[in-house]
């Protein structure tokens, strides 16, 4: 049975170093996927570009997103995915360094279903992405037919 | 044709009657219509009912005798004239009748009948002269005693020799005292002329005199004819020194007070278009007010005939235009419509309105700049705060996590100084990270824009130290807090003020056993004071300045942590308000916060 995938859209190197252990101390079944830009969050997403091969019923079962990011920012990424019929069911879980009232609004009503910062201490950090996975992958219930 | 004359004869004896009768008839001077009566009263009832033009009258009658009878019928019947007959003996009796006011007397046995009839008809013609005489007597007497002009008649010498009542009033002095005095104004024959008569230092009468040369009593005479004219004369008076007063007003003001004709021809100016506007006030007169202002403003001038107050500009002499203010309004006078029209010169008061103007436009316009300029900034350091939450706090989570893994990963490689150099690497982290989150609480006070409403300080305070207390159950704290103690101002800032302040009472009181907080306010000549109070570690008045600075901790973060951002915040808060917030505080024996917002 294919398992869905979690999308970390991060590009800094450091912190998807530090999501991947805080992952992997987590024991989901779910693989992660990383992309380091806006652009190619968009392209994995839609299939297009250096990912048209991909199967567009593959969707991932969750996102994470960062909100400054080269290319295209997060909250642009945030609104092409709700624009899509594909994607727009998709949960996005914010997760950047920023606490800016503005950034929080502003992707509330873009349509996260989370804004979740950063922790700098790391145990805090793994806990985080545990309560994240936790949240989202086993508590909340989705459409059955999502993606 | 003879005139015909109705005679009463009252006569007793029927012969005498017949007699007197008969000669009357016979007269050819005039046709006697006889009527007679024998006694008095028979006398008196055909007197009621029928005219006589004379009397025949015996003396002595059954019921009335002697000179008696002539007294009463005169008395009765003064109208009629009457002619006596008298006995032989009695001439004497006749003279008296005449003196009673008879006509005339004939005694009885020597009557002829030519002299009866010449002596009734005499009687008759005297009577009616002597009636008119007295008639037109009596007029002339009332017109002058009742004129209320003062007529007085003096010889050439100036003696006066007749006054009427209105003289004497005039004079204020009696017929008997003035007859006789010489008159003391000048006589002279030319036009009349006015005198004034001084009855009394503050009682003066003035009169117009004419004087007329006559003949009076055959000597010539001066007929003075004064008409008192005091009434006149003083309304005349007041009317000159109203107007006076009307005129000085009106050339003294330095307002132009004009008056036109419905043409718009001036018909008064005054004086201060000629010092003003510097008009010649004559050439004035050539011109018409509406040619002297402005076109475009008289335009917007509705109606002049109305009341009204309008603006408007009129040009001076030298050309230049000059500002007024003022209103006008249309009178009715001689039949005529005119306007009068009161305005004032503000032209240096337009000057300076148009500098303020000008200023507040440059003002404005400075203030539009300097916000955009503000805005801009602001723009600047909000995009400054976001990189610094976002790209400071980066690096500081791969610190603190790589550390971490290599504590966990690395740890039989790592002895334990190596351990504690990596704990505390990691504890600096969170310290970094700890003032950058300060410093961005502390960016967004002054960049907040301020919404005042009433905020209840004691309600924050109470509802953040029971939190604590909560928090720290274990401790022991009182709290004094005064009811409902309400601010005017920025509900969210207020909050994060009391936070502060009371999150330093709660923080630098936990080393004391017991401790106190209180929040109060008082009033004094300033205003109102807000104070929170603590009974903790306090702190050394010769280091209060420093206690607002950024940064600046009066204690070491091993014995109170923090990160020295905290009163600089309160300070900020208390700042952006307008208001003012001072320190007092004693080394372990507390510290007093107090502001005072406007």
């Amino acid at each position: 049975m294919f398992t869905k995938s979690i999308l970390l859209v991060e590009d800094n190197p450091d912190d998807e170093a530090l999501a991947l252990r805080a992952f992997g101390s987590s024991n989901f079944p779910h693989p992660l996927r990383v992309v380091h830009d806006g652009k190619e969050a968009i392209d994995y997403l839609l299939c297009t570009g250096g990912f048209s091969n991909r199967n567009p019923n593959e969707m991932p079962a969750l996102i994470m997103l960062d909100l400054k990011l080269p290319k295209v920012a997060g909250l642009k990424v945030l609104q092409v995915v709700r624009t899509h019929e594909r994607t727009k069911l998709v949960p996005v879980v914010i997760l950047t360094s920023s606490k800016e009232e503005k950034d929080v609004l502003n992707a509330y009503s873009l349509g996260a279903n989370s804004y979740i910062r950063k922790p700098i201490r790391f145990e805090e950090f793994v806990d985080t992405i545990k309560e994240i996975g936790k949240y989202w992958l086993r508590l909340n219930e989705l459409p059955q037919n999502l993606g | 044709m003879f005139e015909q004359l109705q005679i009463l004869l009252v006569e007793d004896s029927p012969g005498d009657a017949r007699l007197i009768e008969e000669m009357l008839k016979e007269s050819h001077i005039a046709e006697f219509k006889i009527k007679k009566a024998k006694l008095k009263s028979e006398a008196f009832e055909l007197l009621k009912n029928y005219s006589f033009d004379a009397i025949l009258l015996d003396l002595n009658l059954p019921d009335s005798y002697g000179i008696e009878t002539c007294t009463t019928f005169v008395r009765e019947y003064p109208q009629i004239p009457i002619v006596v007959l008298t006995g032989n003996e009695s001439e004497q009796i006749g003279e008296e009748a005449l003196m009673l006011g008879a006509q005339d007397y004939l005694i009885k046995g020597q009557i002829d009948n030519r002299p009866l009839a010449r002596a009734l008809r005499f009687s008759i013609e005297r009577f009616r002269i002597q009636k008119r005489l007295q008639n037109s007597e009596t007029r002339f007497r009332i017109m002058i005693e009742k004129n209320d002009d003062s007529i007085i008649i003096t010889d050439k010498g100036g003696i006066i020799k007749f006054v009427n009542p209105a003289a004497e009033k005039l004079f204020n002095k009696s017929k008997e005292k003035l007859l006789g005095e010489k008159f003391e104004y000048p006589i002279t024959e030319e036009k009349p002329y006015e005198i004034l008569i001084t009855r009394n230092h503050d009682d003066k009468r003035y009169a117009d005199m004419r004087i007329v040369e006559i003949e009076w009593e055959n000597v010539p005479m001066n007929l003075l004819t004064l008409h008192d004219i005091t009434e006149r004369k003083t309304a005349e008076n007041l009317l000159r020194e109203s107007e006076e007063r009307f005129r000085l007003i009106s050339e003294n003001s330095l307002d132009l007070i004009s008056m036109v004709n419905e043409n718009g021809y001036f018909v008064y100016a005054s004086p201060s278009f000629e010092t003003l506007l510097e008009y010649p006030t004559r050439e004035l007169y050539k011109k018409r007010l509406f040619d002297l202002i402005n076109k475009e403003d008289l335009e917007k001038i509705p109606n002049w005939k109305n009341k009204l107050q309008s603006k408007f500009r009129i040009i001076d002499a030298k050309g230049f235009w000059r500002w007024m203010e003022g209103s006008s309004y249309t009178i009715l006078w001689k039949h005529q419509t005119f306007i009068i029209s009161v305005c004032r010169d503000i032209t240096e008061r337009i000057i300076a309105d148009n500098e303020i103007k000008k200023l507040n436009a440059e003002l404005e316009q400075r203030v539009v700049q300097r916000t955009a300029e503000l805005e801009a900034a602001n723009k600047e350091l909000e995009s400054f705060s976001f990189s610094v939450s976002h790209d400071l706090r980066a690096p500081l989570r791969s610190i603190d996590g790589f550390s971490k893994i290599l504590l966990e990963d690395y740890k039989d490689k790592l002895d334990s100084f190596g351990q504690d150099y990596l704990n505390r690497v990691r504890h600096a982290t969170i310290r970094m990270s700890n003032l950058i989150d300060d410093f961005l609480k502390l960016s967004r006070i002054t960049r907040i824009e301020l919404t005042r409403t009433n905020v209840n300080l004691s309600q924050i305070a109470l509802d953040y130290l029971n939190e604590q207390r909560k928090i720290n159950p274990e401790r022991n704290v009182k709290f004094i807090v005064s009811p409902d103690i309400y601010v005017y101002a920025d509900s969210q800032l207020m909050k994060i003020l009391m936070e502060n302040l009371l999150g330093n009472s709660w923080k630098f009181t936990r080393n004391h056993g017991e401790a106190v907080i209180e929040i109060g306010s008082y009033e004094n000549k300033d205003g109102k004071i807000f104070f929170i109070k603590d009974d903790g570690a306090g702190f050394d008045m010769a280091n209060a300045g420093k206690l607002f600075t950024p940064f600046e901790r009066l204690h070491s973060s091993s014995e109170y942590e923090g990160t020295g951002i905290g009163l600089a915040t309160v300070h900020r808060i208390i700042a952006r308000h307008g208001g003012r917030i001072w320190a007092e505080g004693e080394i372990e024996k507390g510290a007093k916060f107090s502001f005072i917002l406007p």
